[in-house]
């Protein structure tokens, strides 16, 4: 299979399980009606939080801890700054974004004269299953954070569908008056989405510098804390959306780490591209078939012709094969181009944003 | 002429910034720096000199731009953040125009790297305007996702076409001396550019362009309330995606100013350095007034070119000055809420997809067209 080997889905399932952990996190904020710009704030605090902790006590659970912790710390913040002053939202995350990027390089200077390197999380095998041909290495053989994402994010899953709390916490992203007229705490289930998403963004972090690379540098989390907003987003906030778009976003990015030692781009790339675009045609024909009005469909049509001219395109590259090499910089900005074009893609026709997100609840308005 | 509300908002303002100060004494005690030395070495360094008061006042120049810019976007309703990655366009094309300048006449030269720096800065935020206006995406999401596509494309120039250092460093050619921009000649150094006259200039075409036109005043009225504007015949779609680019435009000036006004005559890849958010935290501490950002943008100048001298002699990290920036957006926020008292709804604007009509006659008009 060339590059799309067992390794490259292990390394793909390291990338998307931060993310993605990250992304369940400001799922469920913003399903509660919190907009947390600030995530890659926290991520930094739960990374060097992680790193901190785990110098002082050698243990990496601890230093696991010591993230979430971090992480909480940021998400307190926000939810002092969004719930109970209940100032601009947007405003607060940029805010989180640079105090989490100052405090982090500022206290890394001063604490870590030199940089400090443990080792990364023992990879766990799980019996049995881990002899599956292909699917064992990949996805029974890793590590303990990874298994806990999973279950975190099913976890989140039944939570939001099938407990009341779950229930409420969507209600109060949608239309807080009627959370509060039913005689529900606004403020808690803000409160309670605002500190999940800390935790998990800070666990996140912490998994970015100990439990992967096992040392923390300046501004290492990288844009993945905006790749975890823009995964809610394209998801459409529902959590199947989003592991759709975690698992697109870690595909390609494994696939740009891959490239970067061949070289020259093989056959195989362009045939995965051109096939990936023509799921995506079909889900959308399928979807498409109870488009509205007329005119969405007319746009659909216009949308399904760009999609294949560009699927005729792949075909030939394919066939043509040319030397093509990207500069390694232009790969590292393939993921965030791809959120751009999903996003842009999506359209408006699936904006299913919660009715009350990043406004505050004021009683006295109602 | 001093109301009691002007009074009061100017106290709080020293309250936040005495705030901040508090904050920086405590890290500076933390790490075990002496705060008198610590403020000795911060004072030569911003104005103990007129060398480094020239660097301090040419540095606020662009954080002013991107502070004016912000301050545009909020008025009209819109958030976006794409600031660094609007400087890096502008100035990456403001290098493209100013390498070929070379045998130009000095004024013209300048003419043209300033007004490449508006084109792609301008151009660059009409990317996340369009994706905004015409896709529904929201304006913040994808500036920053911009921004990062920004940060990679400069690193790719610097080390591909635009790379000119002889020794194959990541950075342009050194820019000809035509295309730089002037400074004052009896200072020692150069460091003072003519650009601080933008400083006022500036300043005040924002606020006779916010009070005083028409378009500022469709501006004001569609960041007010969008379903008011369409019922009075504003599109506050367009508006939003005037103001987008127009702060664009001011960015992409700010990436010119770096680069042409700087220190060093040539780009390399890091040469945004932190001024995009920075001047996001101008404009809040301003409480987005674009004359109040004249003076909060010469404090944040003097807090990065201090920081950098207290590194020097003192070795404070430098990054003690994003960790003050980010208290400040901070304060300013809880200090509004101090100052509107709890009774008033504070005006949140919801980030919300681009709509061209309103629901009522988006839903008439689709039944029309299935009729």
């Amino acid at each position: 299979m060339g590059i799309f080997d067992v390794a490259f889905l292990v390394s793909a399932i390291t990338i998307a399980a931060p993310i993605l952990l990250a992304a369940t996190g400001e799922l469920v904020s913003e399903r509660a009606g919190v907009l947390n710009v600030g995530l890659e704030g926290v991520l930094l605090v739960g990374a060097f939080g992680g790193y901190l902790v785990m110098a002082g006590t050698g243990n990496i659970a601890v230093g696991f801890l010591g993230g979430i912790v971090g992480g909480l710390l940021f998400g307190a913040l926000m939810g002092v700054l969004a719930i109970e002053t209940k100032v601009d939202q947007i405003v607060s995350g940029i805010a989180l974004t640079l105090l989490g990027y100052g405090l982090t390089a500022f206290l890394n200077d001063d604490v870590f004269s030199e940089p400090r390197a443990f080792a990364p999380l023992p990879r766990l095998e799980i019996p049995v299953l881990s002899d599956v041909p292909v699917l064992g290495p990949a996805l029974f053989t890793q590590d303990a954070f990874i298994y806990a994402t999973a279950v975190v994010v099913v976890l989140v899953a039944l939570a939001l569908t099938r407990t009341t709390w779950g229930i409420n916490l969507k209600a109060t992203g949608e239309s807080p008056v009627s959370v509060d007229a039913a005689g529900v705490s606004v403020r808690g289930l803000r409160w309670a989405g605002v500190l999940f998403s800390g935790a998990c963004a800070g666990a996140a972090g912490a998994y970015i510098s100990i439990g992967d690379v096992g040392v923390f540098r300046e501004a290492m989390t990288g844009g993945r804390g905006y790749l975890a907003i823009a995964a809610v987003l394209f998801g459409g906030w529902r959590l199947s959306g989003l592991g759709l778009a975690v698992a697109i976003f870690a595909v390609t990015d494994a696939t740009q780490l891959r490239l970067q030692a061949v070289g020259d781009i093989p056959r195989e790339v362009w045939i995965a591209a051109a096939l990936l675009i023509l799921v995506a045609l079909g889900t959308r024909r399928v979807r498409g078939a109870a488009a509205a009005t007329r005119l969405d469909r007319r746009r659909a049509g216009a949308g399904e012709l760009a999609g294949l001219a560009v699927v005729a395109v792949l075909v030939v590259l394919a066939i043509v094969r040319p030397a093509v090499t990207l500069p390694v910089s232009l790969w590292l900005a393939m993921p965030y181009v791809l959120a751009l074009v999903a996003l842009a893609a999506e359209g408006r026709r699936r904006h299913k944003a919660p009715e009350a997100l990043a406004v505050p609840y004021l009683r006295s308005e109602v | 002429m001093l109301s009691k509300d002007l009074i009061m908002r100017l106290l709080v303002q020293v309250g936040v910034a005495l705030a901040a100060l508090v904050v920086g004494v405590l890290l500076l005690a933390a790490i075990g720096v002496a705060p008198p030395d610590a403020f000795h070495a911060f004072w030569s360094g911003t104005f103990g000199t007129p060398t480094n008061a020239g660097t301090t006042l040419t540095q606020a120049v662009p954080l002013l731009l991107v502070a004016l810019g912000w301050i545009l976007t909020t008025r009209a309703g819109r958030l976006h953040v794409g600031f660094p990655g609007q400087i890096l366009a502008g100035g990456s094309l403001a290098t493209a125009v100013g390498l070929q300048c070379g045998n130009l006449p000095g004024p013209l030269a300048v003419l043209l790297t300033a007004v490449a720096g508006i084109v792609g800065g301008a151009l660059w935020a009409g990317l996340t305007a369009w994706l905004w206006a015409s896709r529904g995406v929201l304006e913040i999401v994808s500036s920053l996702l911009l921004n990062l596509v920004a940060i990679q494309v400069a690193n790719w120039l610097v080390r591909g076409p635009l790379q000119g250092s002889l020794d194959g460093q990541p950075q342009s050619a050194n820019f000809p001396a035509a295309a730089l921009w002037p400074s004052v000649e009896s200072i020692p150094g150069r460091t003072l550019s003519y650009d601080v006259v933008l400083l006022p200039v500036c300043a005040i075409a924002v606020v006779l362009l916010l009070s005083r036109t028409a378009f500022g005043f469709r501006l004001r009225v569609a960041g007010g309330n969008q379903e008011a504007a369409r019922w009075s015949g504003i599109d506050p779609v367009r508006e939003g995606v005037a103001a987008i680019v127009i702060s664009g435009g001011f960015a992409g000036l700010a990436g010119a100013a770096l680069l042409f006004a700087g220190s060093a005559p040539w780009m390399s890849d890091g040469f945004e350095a932190g001024v995009g958010f920075n001047g996001i935290a101008v404009a809040l501490l301003a409480r987005n007034s674009p004359v109040g950002a004249v003076a909060t943008a010469v404090v944040f100048s003097a807090l990065n070119v201090g920081g950098t001298a207290m590194q020097a002699q003192l070795d404070v990290p430098s990054s003690l000055a994003s960790v003050l920036q980010g208290a400040v957006i901070v304060l300013v926020l809880v200090a509004a809420v101090v100052l509107r008292g709890r009774t008033r709804a504070p005006s949140a604007a919801k980030p919300a997809p681009a709509r061209r009509r309103s629901r009522v006659v988006a839903r008439s008009a689709a039944r029309t067209e299935e009729a």
